[in-house]
């Protein structure tokens, strides 16, 4: 048993946000870990009612609590079917912060947000060293090695993709372009780990972007935008990573600023929540926040999708199935967009799963800290992908990626998986002119 | 609880079936009622009738009471834990285990989801009927449990209409085989008296459920009226005129702007006073004929608009604004006292605008969104239990409409149950002699009332005619 | 036995005497509670009855065994026919004829069509839980009754359900009670729901002497939008009828007959009065006219295999609900057959139809017939409930039904 240090009276979360929740349980049966488990305490409806508990005295934050709360995806799929519009992201952020606080963590943990969260994620060069340090760990076997040794936790380890090679791995650099008109602008979001393993979905979505008439340009030092510390219990964190990429952005203030991973977008959308209490954070994060777009949405849009389409040619990715990301449908509301996208390209064959809401287990660093129930989710997605007959899986988040990625390849499947950025990217006509 | 106990129960449904951790076991509760609540024992969760039969041998070994849960969304409190009691949930039985589209049911593990069964058929061109608001969580087993209904019950009829059979756990762990799809029963219709017994005859693990033909054509009209005195009195002309839609439902000022503030906005007026929603299904031509002879008598009611939804996805819009609207109340108030009254289809307004004075009169907050077409009225009051003084006001307005009802020859009930709600108000509507006879039936069927115990009967009467009944209802609040 | 007759006269309950058994003529419900009460404090065994049309399910022993019978065809008031909210709330002796011109006069109907409605009250239908063919489209007349009051073997009156189309106040003992057979209780009131009356009705019929081509149109006519009041397929000597009969209004009424006319191809189509003759044409074919009745229940896919095994069957009368799975197997020379030989015939029948996946009820046999078959017939593990039941509800064994559901050795 662990002590705890909380201390008296003060609650996790306010008190006041909790009593949105009427208990009508209609969240029960989309939560996934619910739906694992059969287990009330891992519902969006048992976890409020614990906050709530917690925030009213009648019970300590002690473990079966931290269970229940960490167990959680924040996949925010109750909030895409709560009729109460109970703010469940913001409580749970604010409850992992207030734990985070008050409570031991396990030594993965404190691996992962000490040197991940602190010196990795937020600068260019940590996260090119840590990449690097992969790469030559994948190159030697040792992957493999520390996936054994580390047992389930480790899968996840061994189904990180390959790291590019160097010549991959460089940002995109696209500067300013010479003064014109703004309105064809936008800022294209490189993100932190995306430019060292997904480098080719940010040429993609530059190169798309292009072919819609957009002019891109990308931020030389920016990375992480704290979604990953706001979900995690490290609202501190979150804060500074915020108002470091408000900054980086904020001298263009009238262009958009387009993400093309939705979990970044979704938290950047977000950003004034954090600074509730901070009155000039807070108005400069909603001029920040309303000019976040996703990818998808962003070209869906009539202007750009118009250009977009008489540059698109034949698919050139089989049957195509898109597998909405938790961020995007639940997160940001954005569903028809991508599915717009998809339906632009001509000839292109596009099946829907069965349930392409659901989350595919990977949600932020869950995938790693929760491996067995990671793979049980993503086990129901493969046989979903499986039955629908599509042969690439398209997605909008690297989170996303790499899980059905790990997953085809063990699973040895000939299915692809793809940034919709990607499939769009291919099936571009070379330029007439 | 004796650690040997759990020890056993834990070898029966293994590590992930038995919940014991105390902080886990408060998310248990109380159900969709928040009024009571009682942290159960420990929580089971068996996967099929074997798992379920052996924890029950033990408990009935032990002499522990147990109440059955499925998503716990009910609203009579009858899924609330009781003292010293050990809750069985259906939560990890969800598979459907036969579906035969040519005579038209499906046999399903309890904890099935209403909206997937209805999902694994369409694509047979089938649906199951009741359509509880909450379908798209509660459990066939928790349906059966309640004798569920919804708003298509006007045409199709609740619950029990649509179980064909069960398989049975029984109090003492014997397992009961009523499952043949049959035309009758062989026998006493054991199958109607367990649907509505509300967890007090056995624990339903396996289910059979009919099958309905989807309709070839469904229109759903949105009438929108400016007061809704006279839309009450619309439906009850369309009842007299033996008018057959397949549901007819009313949503009040304060319930429309509740959904159109939620994620199910519908489209509904806001300025409206209320809004009535038809579905018509039937052939083209059946329901061509049935909207021409409905649109009169909503005119001569002070209809101001009607809008027409045939489109699949604007109809599902318009429902799951309806089916919406009891979370939705979350925006007015943190609890909610949701009323479950049942009147002749002739005293719909009456009722309607005695709820509404009467809670007028106390300075409450009341919306109403109910299954008009039945008489099944949902007088829901928004309330803050914080607020101890209003709650009183609130179970005061609530026994003034259920007393209202009985003397209108309504009742108290018309699909969420008796449970701890409504169990004191049981006298008023029967007579000791009623209740003794629903006693005895009980008796029958679970000896020691360990299944359910404190629950749907008056707690006075239940002390009388067994006073070493297990437990007493949930601690208030 | 005239006696008893004398003591419960200066209770003020009236009786006669039926062959030599004296039959109580309650006209209240305080007057059947009196009756009971003296016969449960002498232990008399007593049968429950309306007008005793189904006494003939078990003749004869059911009535000899007994001390008393007691009819309720005296309490027969229309308690409340509220036409605005389409139920109808009346006493158990009010015969089923009485009440379907009742409710007619604000264009209601009745379920179920039974086939005797002058001969049938009310709590006989539901004790016997009977239905007509009218049950293709209103389903059972279990899911149609609303609550209902009884008299418990030791004289205590309870009441279940109400008078509302939904309710699920208390248990639904109103769905045990009916089709318990007078095992249980005695019926003194029930509340049904009604159905509106429908403007045109059409009934067509085709004939056929080979059953074939009749059950490949029988597939046909399940796969049509519409939902018949009935679909009967039948035989009485002579070629195969299948009747379908419409309700409803206007042109989606004329769409449907359309439809069942192309499948179909009658060659009969009656319309208005002559329709509804025929209509009551069908529902007579539910009366036997005798003993020597069983009934075969299955899935409704399992029909035509049932029925093209009946069709080499010499003189069997055979009434089929082709949308409910249920099977009519009249036998007109098993009526005063012994009771070997009406084992013989239903044994037979049952090691037939069994391994077709249908189960056999006998109806109409020698109560000696039933009792000797119910181990074969009635071997379900649900026995044990409805043993508990007959043993709270009658500890004292007086509703004697030997038919049903049999009685704990």
């Amino acid at each position: 048993m662990s002590t705890f240090s909380k201390e008296a009276g003060a609650a996790l979360i306010e008190h006041a946000l909790s009593l949105d929740c009427i208990h009508c349980g209609l969240c029960l049966h989309t939560c996934p870990t619910y739906q694992l488990t059969g287990n009330e305490s891992a519902s969006p409806r048992g976890r409020i009612h614990l906050m709530r508990a917690e925030a009213e005295g009648r019970i300590e934050p002690d473990h079966g609590f931290e269970e229940a709360m960490d167990s959680c995806l924040l996949c925010l799929r109750c909030e895409s079917v709560c009729p109460a519009g109970v703010s469940f992201e913001s409580m749970m952020e604010d409850c992992r912060d207030g734990l985070d606080s008050v409570r031991p963590k396990g030594w993965l943990v404190r691996v992962v947000r000490r040197i991940g969260f602190g010196h990795i994620l937020p600068s260019r060069r940590g996260i090119r060293l840590a990449l690097g340090a992969l790469k030559l760990a994948q190159v030697l076997g040792l992957t493999r090695v520390a996936s054994t040794l580390l047992g389930a936790r480790g899968r996840a380890l061994g189904s990180l993709p390959p790291v590019p090679p160097r010549a991959e791995r460089q940002p995109l650099n696209l500067a300013a372009p010479t003064p014109g008109s703004e309105s064809s602008q936008a800022w294209l979001m490189e993100g932190c780990v995306m430019p060292e393993l997904f480098g080719r979905v940010n040429r993609a979505s530059a190169t798309v972007l292009a072919a819609a008439g957009v002019h891109c340009r990308t931020h030389a030092e920016h990375t992480c935008c704290g979604a990953l510390h706001a979900h995690n219990g490290d609202l501190t964190g979150a804060r500074e990573l915020a108002r470091s990429t408000i900054i980086a952005f904020e001298s263009s203030a009238r262009i958009p600023v387009v993400i093309n991973s939705a979990g970044c977008g979704s938290h950047m959308k977000e950003y004034p929540r954090l600074f509730s209490d901070d009155p000039e954070w807070l108005e400069r994060a909603r001029a920040f926040s309303s000019r976040v777009v996703d990818f998808t949405e962003f070209l869906a849009a009539p202007e750009r999708l118009n250009p977009l389409k008489s540059r698109l040619g034949p698919s050139q990715s089989g049957t195509l199935a898109f597998d909405d990301p938790c961020h995007l449908c639940h997160g940001q509301g954005v569903r028809s967009a991508p599915r717009t996208l998809l339906a632009s390209i001509p000839g292109a064959e596009v099946v829907e799963l069965e349930d392409p809401e659901a989350c595919c287990g990977s949600a932020g660093i869950h995938s790693m800290l929760r491996p067995e129930d990671s793979s049980a989710l993503l086990a129901e997605k493969l046989e979903d992908l499986e039955r629908s007959g599509a042969q690439t899986l398209v997605t909008a988040n690297p989170g996303c990626h790499m899980q059905w990625a790990g997953g085809l390849t063990q699973a040895n499947s000939p299915k692809q998986v793809q940034h919709i950025a990607e499939v769009l990217a291919q099936a571009l006509k070379p330029n007439a002119s | 609880m004796q650690e040997q106990i759990v020890t056993q129960l834990r070898a029966i449904v293994g590590p992930e079936g038995i919940l014991t951790d105390s902080t886990a076991l408060l998310a248990y509760e109380s159900d969709g009622l928040t009024l009571k609540r009682q942290r159960p024992e420990l929580v089971l969760l068996p996967r099929d009738t074997n798992e379920t039969a052996q924890c029950m041998r033990v408990l009935h070994e032990h002499g522990i009471p147990l109440v059955p849960r499925g998503a716990g969304t009910g609203l009579s409190g009858g899924a609330t834990p009781v003292p010293n009691g050990v809750l069985v949930g259906t939560a990890r039985m969800r598979d459907v285990l036969e579906l035969n589209a040519e005579d038209r049911f499906a046999r399903v593990q309890a904890g099935v989801v209403n909206v997937d069964l209805t999902r694994c058929c369409d694509g047979d061109g089938l649906f199951y009927a009741p359509d509880p608001s909450s379908q798209m969580a509660c459990t066939i087993g928790g349906n059966v449990a309640e004798n569920s209904g919804g708003p298509h019950c006007f045409k199709y009829g609740s619950t029990t209409r649509h179980i064909l059979g069960l398989v049975i756990v029984t109090a003492t762990g014997e397992v009961l085989h009523l499952d043949e799809a049959d035309v009758d029963p062989a026998g006493f219709d054991l199958v109607g008296l367990f649907v509505g017994s509300e967890g007090m005859f056995g624990i339903a693990t396996e289910i059979t459920v009919q099958l309905t033909p989807i309709p070839p054509v469904t229109e759903t009209l949105l009438a929108i009226f400016k007061a809704l005195d006279p839309c009450c009195d619309a439906v009850s002309d369309l009842i007299a005129a033996r008018l057959e839609p397949s549901a007819i439902e009313i949503l009040d000022k304060l319930a429309i702007q509740a959904v159109e503030a939620s994620v199910f906005a519908a489209g509904y007026p806001q300025e409206a006073e209320a809004v009535l929603l038809l579905e018509v299904e039937g052939r083209e031509s059946a329901v061509e004929d049935t909207v021409e002879r409905m649109l009169p008598i909503l005119e001569a009611h002070g209809l101001l608009e009607v809008r027409r939804a045939r489109d699949a996805g604007e109809r599902r819009k318009l429902w799951a604004g309806r089916k919406g609207a009891f979370g939705a109340m979350g925006r007015i108030a943190p609890d909610l006292y949701v009323a479950d009254v049942v009147v002749p289809r002739t005293r719909l307004r009456e009722i309607v605008r005695y709820a509404t004075d009467v809670c007028s009169e106390r300075n409450l907050k009341i919306s109403n969104v109910f299954h008009a077409g039945d008489g099944n009225i949902h007088p829901n009051i928004s309330y803050d239990r914080r607020d101890e003084e209003e709650v009183a006001r609130v179970l005061e307005a609530g026994d003034l409409i259920m007393e209202t009802c009985i003397k209108y020859g309504g009742s108290l009930s018309g699909e969420h149950g008796v449970g701890l709600e409504k169990q004191a108000m049981m006298s008023r509507l029967f007579t000791p002699d009623d209740l003794s006879v629903m006693e005895r039936v009980r008796r029958c069927l679970d000896p020691d009332g360990r299944l359910n115990p404190g629950k749907m009967f008056p707690v006075r009467s239940c002390k009388e005619v067994r006073p070493q009944l297990a437990g007493s209802p949930g601690e208030s609040t | 036995m005239s006696a008893l007759l004398e003591a419960l006269a200066k209770d003020g309950v009236e009786g006669e005497l039926v062959g030599n058994k004296p039959m109580a003529l309650p006209t209240s419900e305080a007057q059947v509670q009196a009756v009971l009460k003296r016969a449960h404090a002498d232990g008399l065994r007593v049968v429950p009855m309306g007008l005793g049309s189904k006494l003939e399910w078990c003749r004869p022993e059911y009535i000899t065994s007994a001390d008393l019978l007691v009819s309720t065809r005296r309490m027969d008031k229309i308690i409340d026919y509220v036409p605005g909210d389409g139920t109808l709330t009346a006493q158990a002796g009010c015969t089923m004829t009485q009440l379907e011109e009742h409710v007619l006069t604000g264009g209601h109907r009745l379920t179920p069509a039974v086939a005797l409605p002058g001969r049938s009250t009310l709590g006989g239908v539901l004790a016997a839980g009977l239905s007509g063919p009218d049950r293709q489209k209103r389903g059972p007349v279990r899911h149609h009754v609303l609550g209902t009051r009884v008299v418990l073997p030791d004289g205590t009156l309870a009441r279940s359900g109400g008078r509302l189309v939904k309710n699920v106040t208390g248990y639904d003992l109103h769905r045990l009670h009916t089709g318990s057979r007078g095992t249980l209780c005695i019926l003194l009131e029930a509340s049904l729901r009604l159905f509106p009356r429908a403007d045109d009705h059409t009934h067509l019929i085709r004939e056929e002497a080979e059953l074939d081509g009749l059950l490949a149109r029988c597939v046909e006519l399940r796969t049509l939008e519409c939902e018949p009041l009935a679909w009967t397929l039948e035989n009485h000597g002579g070629p195969w009828r299948l009747h379908v009969a419409l309700e409803g209004r206007g042109r989606a009424h004329e769409e449907d007959v359309r439809d069942v006319e192309r499948v179909l191809a009658p060659q009969e189509i009656l319309r208005g009065p002559q329709a509804d003759e025929a209509f009551d044409a069908l529902r007579g074919l539910d009366a036997s006219g005798g003993w020597g009745e069983a009934r075969a229940l299955t899935r409704t896919s399992r029909l035509s295999a049932i029925l093209r095994m009946l069709e080499k069957e010499d003189g069997l009368h055979v009434v089929a609900q082709m949308g409910i799975g249920e099977v009519r197997l009249q036998s007109p020379g098993l009526n005063e057959a012994s009771t070997e030989r009406q084992i013989e015939q239903l044994e037979e029948w049952r090691q037939r139809l069994t391994p077709l996946g249908a189960r056999l009820e006998p109806r109409m046999v020698r109560a000696q017939t039933q009792e000797d078959l119910a181990p074969a017939l009635a071997a379900q593990p649900a026995l044990d409930w409805m043993f508990r039941l007959q043993d709270e509800f009658d500890p004292k064994a007086q509703f004697r039904s030997p038919s049903f559901p049999g009685r704990r050795a």
